[in-house]
C-alpha cells in the first residue's frame, strides 16, 4: 500500500514505469479512478459510524429500541437529529445499528460466496470430466431459476418444522447469509473455472507440474495467487448485491425481523407512512443507495486495478 | 441446432420437474398449514377434528407420497384449488400472468430502447462529459434499490403533486387505454431503470469494440457521416448482445417485478407469488413459482435462438462450452 510519491498525475500513470512492483501498479491504477477511491473513503467512513453506533448511543443518551409512543414522529432536533420514527424510536440510532446489520450480512454473505464459488470453480477445473460437467450443470440451472421467489420461499421457513430453536436474531442473520450464499456461488465458480483453466494450459503451470509440484501446491500458489484479483472484483460487487437483497427481503418482512434494525425493515412501515412521515423513507434508503454504489464503484475501480491492460487504456 | 435444442428443451424439463420436487418440500416447511387455519377460523373444532381433516386431504402421508398425487394431478391439468382465491388454482393465474406479461413488455422495450440510445450517445464521444455523466447515472441505476425508488416515485407523483395514482390497476372495464397508461406509468418507471442502466453500460461497451473494426474504418474512408456509420454500421453489430441479453432478463424480469408489483399493488404474477405464500395459498404459490421458473427458462433458450438467428457466426451446440 505504499506508492512512491503521492503525486498521481496522469503523466506519471503514462510513463513505463518499470521499476514498480505490480502491487504498486495496481494501487496507482486504482488511485486513478477517482469515483473508486470516493467510494473507498466513504465505505470506510460508513463502516466506521457502524462501529462507532455504541459511542453514539452514549453520546445522545437514548436507546434505539426504545419504545417512546409520546414522541411519535417528531421533528429533527438536538437529542434526535433524523426525527424518531412511528414508535418514538430515534432514526439516526437505528440506522447506525443497522449500518452494522447490512454490512454485516452483506460481507458474511459475499465472503461465503466468494470462498464456496473459488472452491466449487477450482474443483470443476482441476478435475474436469464428469465433475466439471455435473458442477456447471448445476450452475447453469441455479442461474436459470427465480431468484427473488426462491429466496422468499427459503425465508419463509419455519425453523420450528426442521428441529431448529427459534432463536430470533441470531437465527435471522444466519439463515440470510445461507440462503443469499447458496445462491451467490454460481457467478464466482464460473469465474474462477473460466480463469483456472486458462491458468492450467499456461506454461507455468506446465513446467511447476513437470518439475514434480503437488496438486495443493500448484492450486495454491498458481492458481489462487492468480484468482485472486477476478474474485475480489467480483466480491465487492456482490457485497452491494447482498445488501440489495436483505433490504429487500427485510423490507417485505422475511429477513431481519424488528426489532433489530436493519436498512430493509426499516423502510417496511414506511409505505403505510408515506402521508404521515414521507421522510422516514428517505435515510434508510439513501443509506442502502449510498452503500451499494460505493461497493460498485470500488469493484470498477478494484477491476481497473487488477487489469494491465488499464495501463495503456489510461490517458 | 434441432438437437442442440431438444436437449435444452429436455433439460429445462428436468429442471421444472426437480424445482417441482423442492418448492412442494420447502412449502412443506413454511409456518402453518391449510388445516391449522381451519382450526384457528373455527373454535368448535377439536384436535380430533384437525387430526381427521388431515387425513381426509392427505395432510397426514408422507412427504414424497403427497409430492406423487400432486405431480400426477399436475400433469393431466390439475394442479389444485387455490384457497385465497377459492377458484382452481390455475384460472386464478390466469389474469395475473396477463397482468405481469403487460407491465413487462413495455418495461423491457422502453429499457431497450433508452439503454441502447444512451450507450450510442456514451460511445459516440467516449471520455467525454457526457460519457462520465452517462456512466454516472448508469451507476446510479444499478445501485438503486428499486422498492425505494417506488415509494420516492409515489412520494413525489401521487401524494405530493397528485398527478398519477399510487398503485393498483383499473378495473378492466372503466377508463380504457388512458387509464391503463396512467396506472403503468410509475411501476414501469421502476421496473425500468436498473435494466436501462445495465444495457446502457453494455451497450457502450459493445459499441466501442465494434468502432475498432476495420469495416468501421472502411466505411469512414468511403466518406460515411458520423451519424451513418454509427446507426447503420455499428449499430445493428453492437446491438446483437444487448438483445441477447434483454431475452435472458426476461426471466430475471419476471421474478424481479414482484417486489415493483408488491409496493404498486398492480394485480401481477409477482404479487400473487408474494401473497400465496404469505397466505399459506400452497397449490397457487406451487403453480406460480413453476410458472415463473418456465418463462426464466424459456427466455434461457430464447436468448440462445436469438443469438443464433442474428449472428450467423454462431452455432448452437458446437464450441458453446469454452
Amino acid at each position: 500500500m505504499s506508492a512512491p510519491g503521492s503525486s498521481g498525475t496522469a503523466a506519471a500513470a503514462q510513463a513505463p514505469a518499470r521499476h514498480l512492483t505490480p502491487g504498486q501498479r495496481r494501487w496507482r491504477r486504482f488511485r486513478a479512478h477517482r469515483a473508486a477511491m470516493a467510494s473507498a473513503v466513504l465505505l470506510g467512513l460508513i463502516a466506521l459510524a457502524a462501529l462507532g453506533a455504541p459511542l453514539a448511543e452514549a453520546a445522545f443518551g437514548h436507546d434505539p429500541y426504545a419504545v417512546d409512543l409520546f414522541a411519535r414522529y417528531a421533528a429533527p432536533s438536538a437529542a434526535h437529529p433524523l426525527g424518531t420514527d412511528e414508535l418514538g424510536r430515534d432514526v439516526l440510532l437505528r440506522l447506525l445499528y443497522g449500518a452494522r446489520v447490512s454490512l454485516a450480512v452483506g460481507l458474511a454473505a459475499a465472503l461465503t460466496a466468494a470462498l464456496l464459488g473459488t472452491l466449487i470453480g477450482l474443483l470443476a477445473a482441476w478435475h474436469g470430466g464428469l465433475i466439471d460437467a455435473a458442477l456447471m450443470r448445476l450452475a447453469d440451472i441455479m442461474l436459470s431459476l427465480p431468484l427473488l421467489p426462491l429466496l422468499i420461499v427459503l425465508a419463509a421457513i419455519d425453523p420450528a418444522k426442521l428441529g431448529l430453536p427459534r432463536e430470533a436474531a441470531a437465527f435471522d442473520l444466519v439463515r440470510i447469509i445461507v440462503i443469499i450464499a447458496a445462491f451467490g456461488w454460481v457467478t464466482v465458480a464460473r469465474l474462477a473455472r473460466a480463469a483456472a483453466l486458462s491458468l492450467i494450459r499456461r506454461d507455468f503451470v506446465r513446467a511447476a507440474r513437470a518439475m514434480g509440484a503437488s496438486p495443493a501446491h500448484i492450486m495454491r500458489t498458481h492458481l489462487l495467487a492468480n484468482l485472486v484479483g477476478p474474485v475480489a472484483v467480483a466480491t465487492t460487487l456482490a457485497v452491494g448485491n447482498v445488501i440489495l437483497l436483505e433490504s429487500v427481503l427485510s423490507f417485505l418482512g422475511l429477513g431481519i425481523h424488528p426489532p433489530l434494525p436493519s436498512w430493509g425493515n426499516m423502510l417496511t412501515n414506511a409505505q403505510e407512512l408515506i402521508f404521515s412521515a414521507p421522510l422516514l423513507a428517505l435515510w434508510p434508503g439513501l443509506a442502502i443507495f449510498a452503500t451499494v454504489i460505493a461497493c460498485n464503484f470500488l469493484g470498477d475501480g478494484l477491476a481497473d486495478a487488477f487489469d494491465p491492460r488499464a495501463d495503456q487504456r489510461a490517458g | 441446432m434441432t438437437r442442440f435444442l431438444l436437449g435444452r428443451v429436455v433439460q429445462a424439463a428436468a429442471t421444472l420437474a426437480l424445482l417441482s420436487f423442492l418448492v412442494f418440500a420447502l412449502i412443506g416447511l413454511m409456518p402453518g398449514d391449510p388445516i391449522d387455519v381451519m382450526v384457528a377460523g373455527d373454535p368448535r373444532l377439536t384436535s380430533e377434528d384437525a387430526a381427521r381433516l388431515r387425513a381426509l386431504y392427505g395432510l397426514d402421508r408422507p412427504l414424497v407420497e403427497r409430492y406423487l398425487a400432486w405431480a400426477g394431478g399436475a400433469l393431466s391439468g390439475d394442479f389444485g384449488y387455490s384457497r385465497l382465491f377459492a377458484r382452481p388454482a390455475a384460472s386464478a393465474l390466469w389474469p395475473a400472468l396477463l397482468n405481469t406479461l403487460r407491465l413487462l413488455s413495455v418495461a423491457l422495450a422502453l429499457a431497450l430502447c433508452c439503454g441502447i440510445a444512451l450507450g450510442i450517445l456514451a460511445a459516440r464521444r467516449a471520455r467525454s462529459r457526457t460519457d462520465y455523466a452517462i456512466n454516472l447515472a448508469a451507476f446510479a441505476g444499478i445501485s438503486l434499490p428499486a422498492f425505494w425508488l417506488g415509494l420516492l416515485l409515489i412520494i413525489l407523483f401521487a401524494v405530493t403533486l397528485g398527478w398519477l395514482p399510487a398503485g393498483g390497476a383499473p378495473p378492466p372495464d372503466q377508463g380504457g387505454a388512458a387509464a391503463m397508461l396512467r396506472h403503468m406509468l410509475l411501476p414501469v418507471a421502476t421496473l425500468c431503470v436498473a435494466h436501462i442502466a445495465a444495457y446502457a453500460r453494455y451497450m457502450r461497451g459493445a459499441m466501442l469494440e465494434v468502432l475498432e473494426e476495420t469495416y468501421i474504418r472502411t466505411a469512414r474512408a468511403k466518406g460515411c457521416s458520423t451519424r451513418r456509420v454509427l446507426l447503420a454500421h455499428a449499430l445493428p453489430n453492437a446491438a446483437m448482445p444487448v438483445i441477447t441479453l434483454a431475452a435472458l432478463d426476461l426471466g430475471t424480469l419476471f421474478s424481479g417485478a414482484l417486489i415493483t408489483e408488491t409496493i404498486f399493488a398492480w394485480p401481477g404474477m409477482g404479487k400473487l407469488i408474494y401473497e400465496a405464500i404469505m397466505g399459506n395459498d400452497y397449490n397457487l404459490a406451487l403453480l406460480a413459482l413453476l410458472l415463473a421458473a418456465a418463462v426464466t427458462l424459456a427466455a434461457n433458450i430464447l436468448a440462445d435462438i436469438a443469438q443464433a438467428l442474428l449472428d450467423p457466426r454462431v452455432r448452437l451446440g458446437e464450441a458453446a462450452e469454452p
